[in-house]
């Protein structure tokens, strides 16, 4: 038999895979035949590969699509980073499905590629039943309110997701609400990011109403939307009844001195609360001293 | 000892007159001569090697006779960060691939680390950009997954150009 790279000794084929990289060994050499993935699954690189940085790789659809063949019988492989990328959802759509039988990715960063709401319905799909994942950074897609329905309906099912960024969408106060109504069942989300998107002071209501019944989350970035003063006093009203959020993000919006009375007030009765991000509203020196007499009640913040 | 040469056999017969610094680049044939004390008027034979493949190594390490030597290599410096194939390399690799991976056994088997070392990049590099089915037509592999795991792939690509 002639010699190929079929029939060469293992040994050999390492020193080939040796002056690949790990992206070429997912992309290219793995599936294509079983003699080949039983030598990869030996592979020190392979075995050892559990973060995978590939940002601003121009990776497309296609090359999305062989990455997550590969991904769907991985078993290293624990973070996977895509950010800024040319994925579309066709990509989404084929990473959606190797989310369905992966079992090792705990985060996936696919901030800053062009996902729209037809892909996130399909990762969304795949988080319903996906046990892994904790980390998923949806930021800077073009994801508008039927997206973050999908996403929502995620949340309502997953028990293992913990941060979430959507920030940099289309996200309007339809979507927050959607978002909203998940929060009140999800246990497990400490984490979430809605910063830079549509979200005025109707969206915020639904928040507010989540953030009363939620146990869970920790970090609420809403910085650059477009919350006011009524957005302040149901965020207020919220903070009065929440025992767990420790940090909420409110810079960038358009929050003046009756709003900043409200959190101001709030900040009274919270105990949890340790950041309270305000910059860039339109609080002054009212507004200001308001927060001044509260910080001499409240002993965390 | 310049000019001094040693007679190494092929595996189909052919003796070949090789100058003993040449010869020595392979580490295999070096140890022979070093370590089994073996008498240099003696015939070498190399059961593994064709003389075809042989007289590519040779014409390799005549060329490659004065390169400084590679850095040892261990476990954790093995991935390689450089794929670049001199001019002179390519044009000798410049071959079909079942002398390709003769001459990766050759090297392997006569313990030729930088013959080895070019003709695994140059296979990498073949290698690279390609998808699985690219890689199955360039080096002639059959697709032996079993029925079910080929449907999981292949659904999963129809799934997708469907849409």
């Amino acid at each position: 038999m002639p010699a190929s790279l079929h029939t060469l000794p293992v040994e050999l084929f390492y020193r080939i895979l040796d002056h690949l990289n790990e992206v070429t060994i997912l992309i290219s050499c793995r599936n294509v035949c079983t003699r080949l993935n039983d030598i990869i699954d030996i592979y020190h690189r392979y075995q050892t590969l559990t973060t995978l940085d590939l940002r601003y790789n121009k990776i497309d659809d296609g090359r999305v699509q062989a990455l997550a063949t590969a991904l769907q019988q991985n078993k290293t492989l624990t973070t996977l980073n895509l950010p800024s990328n040319e994925i579309g959802d066709k990509g989404a759509q084929h990473l959606a499905n190797a989310l369905q039988q992966n079992r090792a990715l705990t985060a996936l960063d696919l901030g800053w590629n062009r996902i729209n709401d037809q892909g996130a319905q399909h990762l969304a799909d795949a988080l319903q039943d996906n046990k892994t994942l904790t980390t998923f950074d949806f930021s800077g897609n073009q994801i508008g309110d039927q997206g973050a329905q999908h996403v929502a309906n995620a949340l309502q099912q997953n028990k293992t997701l913990t941060t979430l960024n959507l920030s940099n969408n289309k996200i309007s106060d339809q979507g927050v609400q959607y978002l909203a109504n998940a929060l009140q069942q999800n246990k497990t989300l400490t984490t979430l990011n809605l910063s830079r998107n549509e979200i005025s002071d109707q969206g915020i209501q639904h928040l507010a109403i989540a953030l009363q019944q939620n146990r869970a989350l920790t970090t609420l970035d809403l910085e650059w939307n477009q919350i006011n003063d009524h957005g302040a006093q149901h965020l207020a009203n919220a903070l009065q009844q929440n025992k767990t959020l420790t940090t909420l993000n409110l810079w960038h919006n358009e929050i003046g001195d009756q709003g900043a009375e409200y959190l101001a007030n709030a900040l009274q009765i919270n105990k949890t609360l340790t950041t309270l991000g305000l910059w860039w509203n339109q609080i002054h020196d009212q507004g200001a001293q308001h927060f001044a007499n509260a910080l001499q009640q409240n002993k965390v913040a | 000892m310049a000019g001094h040469k040693i007679k190494l056999q092929s595996n189909d017969g052919d003796i070949f007159d090789v100058e003993v610094e040449i010869a020595k680049l392979s580490i295999t044939i070096k140890t022979m001569l070093e370590d089994l004390s073996m008498n240099e008027e003696e015939i070498i034979p190399l059961p593994n090697i064709n003389s075809a493949i042989f007289k590519k190594v040779i014409q390799w390490t005549t060329h490659h006779k004065d390169d400084p030597p590679l850095p040892p290599e261990d476990d954790e410096n093995r991935e390689k960060n450089t794929n670049d194939i001199s001019s002179w390399d390519q044009e000798f690799l410049k071959v079909d691939q079942g002398t390709l991976f003769e001459l990766i056994l050759a090297a392997n088997y006569l313990d030729i680390k930088g013959l080895l070392d070019v003709t695994c990049t140059s296979v990498a590099n073949m290698i690279k950009g390609k998808t699985s089915e690219e890689i199955r037509q360039t080096f002639n592999i059959k697709n032996d997954f079993t029925p079910q795991e080929e449907e999981q792939i292949k659904k999963e690509n129809e799934w997708c150009e469907n849409k």
